[in-house]
């Protein structure tokens, strides 16, 4: 199976790119995915949610973080989220090197509590 | 709460909400100053009647607005010891929820020695926790509300939550925290378009590992909240109401 942490990998090797913008909005785009699927197959594995291969798993995860008391968790994946709708939808806005570079920061952060989740 | 000096002419609006919460607004016309007494969840939930009213009386030409509640005091036109204000004079702020500090007072005085149109302004206590000398309290968060939040905000579930939030970071704040700005906005969930949150953002001025350690904290605290909620706050809260930080 892919490792999802794979993803954030690339990310970082891309948010390294400072001078193509393509790949620093991918850098972000990769670093919530890194997230968001470590999170999703986690949390079907515990039991806590059982994803429906739909768009409302993205809040979803979220939401049963938050009902397991990990809000942290929760609100940094939020935090991902956003800043991956803007980096993939948002034509107007400029994506820089650092917002890249944050985005790998957080998502190194939530990979290594994901795996330790009871 | 304590008696504001009344003059003729008042008017007096009152009104209770849905958790039985009274707010009222006093407009002393005499004295050309208008009080408000609000916390922040009040001030959230009615700010379309207050900014109404507030044009209202500018429009009128007998008041100037210089401050309203989450605006810089240093925006403010200073009132000078003994001087005459320049023009009429509208306060606004909100009776939050904590004592003000010294770092966040300007003016302490019993007796007001500050002057409007050669008379002292009325000094009035309208709350536990706010004290009204003429001047505004500084606003403890910088804090910017977009028009879809507000339109959230008239769930008063997430309003009353929403109140409780901002107070942990405003109480962060006072305790030396990097937070330079609040911002409240509406989320649309790309991927699930009938999915809207409420998206509480905090602007941090320091770096990565405190920032990621800043929100951790706030996020924990704020999940403390779930002890003093019912189930269907506690719903809200995890369904509708996110934080994000920027740094």
């Amino acid at each position: 199976m892919f490792a999802p942490t794979d993803f954030c990998n690339l990310a970082a090797q891309l948010s390294s790119r400072s001078s193509d913008e393509a790949s620093l909005r991918t850098s972000v785009s990769r670093s919530y995915y890194s997230v968001f699927l470590s999170a999703r197959e986690k949390l079907d594995a515990l039991g806590h949610y059982h994803p429906k291969g739909a768009g409302v798993d993205h809040s979803r995860v979220r939401g049963a973080l938050a009902s397991i008391g990990r809000r942290d968790l929760a609100n940094k994946i939020l935090g991902l989220y956003i800043r991956r709708g803007k980096a993939d939808y948002d034509l107007n806005i400029s994506v820089s090197q650092i917002q890249a570079q944050q985005a790998v920061q957080i998502a190194n952060n939530l990979l290594s509590q994901i795996p330790s989740l009871t | 709460m304590p008696e504001l000096l009344l003059r003729d002419e008042e008017e007096s609006i009152e009104w209770q909400t849905q958790e039985n919460r009274l707010g009222r607004i006093q407009a002393d016309i005499d004295a050309n100053v208008m009080l408000w007494d609000f916390g922040y969840v009040d001030y959230l939930h009615y700010f379309s009647q207050i900014r109404s009213y507030m044009h209202w009386f500018a429009s009128r030409g007998e008041y100037i607005v210089i401050g309203q509640p989450f605006a810089y005091v240093a925006q403010f036109i200073p009132l000078v010891r003994g001087q005459e204000a320049p023009g009429d004079v509208l306060y606004v702020w909100p009776g939050g929820g904590e004592w003000p500090t010294s770092e966040q007072v300007y003016v302490v005085a019993d007796e007001s020695p500050y002057e409007h149109r050669g008379e002292a302004l009325i000094l009035a206590e309208l709350s536990r926790t706010t004290s009204l000398f003429g001047y505004a309290l500084p606003r403890q968060l910088r804090l910017s509300i977009e028009q879809s939040a507000f339109d959230l905000l008239e769930n008063l579930t997430l309003a009353s939550i929403t109140q409780k939030v901002l107070a942990i970071i405003a109480s962060e704040k006072r305790q030396g925290g990097p937070i330079e700005s609040v911002a409240l906005s509406s989320f649309r969930d790309p991927e699930a378009t009938d999915y809207e949150q409420l998206v509480v953002t905090v602007r941090l001025d320091c770096d990565s590992g405190n920032a990621l350690r800043i929100w951790d904290d706030l996020s924990k605290k704020i999940e403390s909240l779930k002890e003093d909620l019912s189930q269907r706050e506690i719903s809200v809260l995890n369904e509708r109401l996110g934080l994000d930080c920027e740094w």
